[in-house]
């Protein structure tokens, strides 16, 4: 029987009364766009290799969807991965992976585009290539197959995935995947084969096509170099960005089921001044680029006549940094209370969380309140520079609690570089400060959450040297925690040792680890950031078949000069500028925000001529003034 | 101000569970900027209350629901602005005005109507019939809260129809079951008792009986 959508349609009547959470599956929602699939001639798969429930809260694919359904030529549908019940009666009763909006088979698409923003998802996008019955090695497809192509954060380091995907969106997407549909169009005219495809495709601006490339390695197993096999492709490819936030995506889908954030997204700021060197997003993101206050208040009005959704998200990874963040949140209380619309801000900084800020948020509703202060000593914060003094969090911590919230969250993380047993004892003597600030405002009601991860060092960061601790380190460091903070009003949550290694050695990866990938994808692997489906011990026999040492990965400080497998891969910060940050670290030297000091990362070099045409306070990165050619009759003196 | 709707619930919204449905309603009249009366507290959510639950899968033609404004509005307005706003899966069929001190939905229902559309060829659907209500009781057991208990349907049954129409292949059933809040009749259950499994089966709500 044919893969046509209505006999999807029937096989799905049949299936999903047997399956947990139907309502996963069977797309139709409010605001879903359904184009004609025989007039339409580029069709695109938006894949989010995971659940419905968590691939409906992405909103990078949300706008993507908005911005390619915009074009009269180009339809997107978006399609996900089933749980285990689901699959297993997918595969039992011959179902391929389908899109939600016209049940079309996704193998049927023209480019299956797929966001990768952790390496967790690795290999379930092996398995949602698997399911749509697509070779799961680029170079085995032909003409006949959809051009995958992959993006997201994980995305800054491909090398890992270099065996899978065709091509690559380094950095962002807004711009880069209308032209690639326009370098498909083209293609598909030409009739050229599929080789011409992706040669185009390498040279448009933030597109990496990982076959074009060849990695080379020495006597001893290290990387030597990465070389470029088509002279015309870019090296490096330097990631794309957009010189400004593009509008909001506003007439959002309505799930029918509840998801992981059911809301409106309105992304306020892109990219983090801040600088702390741990924190891969804030130095890919970069530069730092606002959204006024007018603007998001359209679009929340906008959204909600659409939607209905009872909370809004201003997204940003540090939204107290928004430079009109209380007239922000005062308007957004001011205007649509009476409609009870809750605020969620996420990513509150302590030094730039005010007073005020605290009771503009009180007047909506939200539940427990999240800081993030990382680290416990003002010596680690300063390693990790993210510097705020002890005194602050715990006058901040109190200001809250006396504003009716019970429960302060606090993130930190044990493994940053240096980290000592006493700097991991500090978080559980610090947890208990904020507690006892508590106590004194409200009483015994009052409760810390010490959410506490493992440090993973990252690609373009400048800890991307160092290397990440041993399971016995963080086993360690994690008993001590487990022992130190206990009692009424406290409570632990800490990460699977386990699961930071496997995140540890496929960040750092290099291309062999697609073969790693791959052998752990067919002993069963998927689904690794579920705790019920993890299972490291597959991973260690696939690095044992594919011949690699996971701690070679992991564990091993790199040379200051080691050639790494994203040297060609650029995200606007030179390694010089993160060889620097990196040797600073190592005196506990700190850097302040550098929209107080600009510190050359890299970005204005990089991109002066797009903030040349955009000058003003949409970014944050100082003004840059055009290049005159030097006039031969006056001589500069410095 | 209260105020009483009547809608369907289509196959589209087959597999929206019941919180999620609420959710569905109150964001239909978020969109629609009804003037809603929220509740008070911390979280505050729009009045809203649904006269029974639908299961998971079935289909409804009646589904009832009231729901409190802060201000009057027409009748005719309220048709329209919902309508405008009801995402694919739900229908209106009727808004009425309700008495603010009329009895609560859920304590006035007692019976339910649904049609049962049969997807698997069924031998001898008379017999099983005939058999099903002959039964002094039927007994079914049921986990909760992690314990056996044992509870009999058959009271919950009122009448099973074999409604088979001549021409169509498919057979069809109507069933009337007892809908109080302590004591709610499951189509699929009553299948079962026939010895029919009802994942193979469409249900369909078609009438909510009240007091």
């Amino acid at each position: 029987m044919a893969n046509i959508p209505e006999n999807i349609e029937n096989k799905l009547n049949y299936l999903l009364p047997r399956v947990s959470r139907p309502g996963r599956y069977t797309g139709g929602e409010l605001n879903q766009i359904v184009k004609d699939w025989n007039t339409i001639p580029t069709k695109v798969a938006l894949a989010f290799p995971e659940v419905y429930d968590l691939g409906m809260s992405n909103y990078g694919l949300a706008i993507l969807y908005d911005l390619i359904n915009q074009r009269s030529d180009a339809l997107a549908e978006r399609t996900y991965l089933p749980w285990t019940d689901m699959e297993e009666l997918m595969k039992e009763h011959q179902l391929p992976l389908y899109s939600l909006e016209t049940k079309h088979p996704v193998s049927q698409f023209d480019i299956l585009g797929i966001s990768i923003p952790y390496e967790t998802l690795y290999t379930n996008t092996l398995n949602l290539l698997h399911l749509s019955g697509i070779p799961l090695v680029s170079a085995e497809r032909t003409e006949e197959h959809p051009l995958v192509i992959a993006g997201g954060h994980s995305m800054m380091n491909p090398e890992p995935m270099a065996a899978f995907l065709d091509a690559v969106v380094i950095g962002e997407g807004e711009d880069v995947i209308l032209e690639i549909i326009d370098v498909y169009q083209a293609w598909k005219t030409s009739q050229a084969p599929r080789q011409e495809l992706l040669k185009s495709l390498s040279r448009v601006w933030g597109v990496y096509v990982p076959s074009l490339y060849q990695a080379h390695y020495d006597e001893n197993g290290n990387l030597s170099h990465v070389e470029k096999l088509y002279e015309k492709a870019h090296m490096p490819v330097v990631k794309r960005i957009v010189a400004k936030l593009p509008p909001v995506t506003t007439k959002l889908i309505v799930p029918y089921i509840d998801t992981v954030h059911n809301r409106i997204p309105v992304e306020i700021m892109r990219g983090c001044t801040r600088g702390c060197r741990f924190c891969q997003a804030g130095s890919i993101t970069r530069p730092v680029r606002e959204r006024s206050v007018e603007e998001t208040l359209t679009a929340i009005e906008e959204a909600m006549a659409h939607t209905g959704f009872e909370e809004v998200g201003l997204l940003s990874l540090s939204s107290s940094d928004y430079s009109q963040v209380l007239e922000l949140v005062k308007a957004v209380s001011d205007k649509f209370g009476e409609r009870a619309l809750s605020i969620s801000l996420p990513s509150l900084r302590i030094e730039s969380f005010s007073v005020d800020l605290m009771d503009a948020l009180k007047e909506t509703r939200r539940s427990g309140f999240t800081l993030a202060p990382e680290a416990a000593t003002e010596r680690m914060r300063e390693i990790i520079n993210k510097p705020v003094p002890t005194q602050q969090l715990l006058d901040t911590a109190r200001e809250i609690y006396s504003r009716g919230w019970n429960n302060i969250k606090l993130y930190f993380m044990i493994g940053h570089p240096e980290e000592t047993l006493e700097d991991v004892k500090a978080i559980a003597d610090l947890c208990k400060a904020v507690l006892k600030e508590g106590e004194k405002v409200i009483g015994r009601k009052s409760k810390v959450t010490a959410g506490v991860s493992t440090f993973v060092p990252k690609p373009h960061t400048p800890f991307q040297w160092v290397p990440c601790d041993t399971p016995d380190q963080i086993r360690a460091k994690q008993d001590l925690l487990k022992r130190e903070l206990r009692g009424p009003g406290l409570k632990l949550n800490w990460n699977n040792p386990d699961e930071t290694m496997l995140e540890a050695a496929l960040s750092r990866g290099d291309r062999r680890i697609s073969d790693v990938i791959y052998k752990a994808w067919q002993a069963g692997a998927k689904f690794d950031a579920w705790f019920e489906h993890f299972d490291y011990s597959r991973w260690l026999e696939a690095f044992a078949a594919a011949d690699l040492d996971p701690d070679y990965y992991t564990h091993r400080e790199r040379l200051v000069d080691e050639p790494f497998p994203w040297d060609h891969i650029s995200a606007a910060i030179s390694r010089k500028y993160l060889t620097e940050d990196y040797l600073m670290s190592k005196q506990g030297e700190t850097r302040i925000d550098c929209r107080q000091r600009c510190y050359a990362c890299g970005i204005l070099p990089t991109f002066n001529e797009i903030r040349m045409d955009h000058p003003g306070k949409g970014w944050m990165c100082p003004e840059v003034k055009p290049r005159k050619k030097s006039n031969p009759l006056f001589v500069k003196v410095s | 101000m209260r105020y009483r709707i009547t809608f369907s619930k289509t196959s589209a919204m087959r597999f929206t569970g019941h919180l999620d449905l609420h959710r569905t309603l109150e964001r239909t009249m978020r969109r629609a900027n009804l003037p809603l009366a929220y509740s008070q507290g911390f979280t505050p959510r729009p009045k809203l209350t649904l006269a029974s639950a639908l299961p998971l899968g079935y289909t409804s033609e009646s589904e009832i629901a009231d729901f409190w404004l802060k201000e009057e509005m027409g009748l005719p307005q309220i048709d329209e602005a919902f309508k405008a706003s009801q995402p694919p899966g739900v229908e209106l069929h009727q808004v009425q005005n309700i008495s603010s001190d009329a009895p609560k939905l859920q304590t006035t229902l007692t019976m339910a109507k649904f049609n049962i559309t049969l997807l698997d060829e069924i031998p001898n659907l008379d017999q099983k019939i005939a058999d099903l209500l002959n039964r002094e009781t039927i007994l079914r057991e049921k986990i909760k809260k992690g314990k056996k208990k044992i509870s009999d349907i058959r009271p919950l049954i009122f009448e099973v129809l074999n409604t088979t129409p001549q021409d169509t292949e498919q057979q069809r059933l109507a069933m009337t079951l007892k809908a109080e809040p302590s004591a709610t009749g499951r189509p699929d259950h009553v299948l079962e008792a026939m010895g029919i499994d009802p994942l193979s089966a469409l249900i369909h709500r078609t009438e909510l009986i009240f007091t």
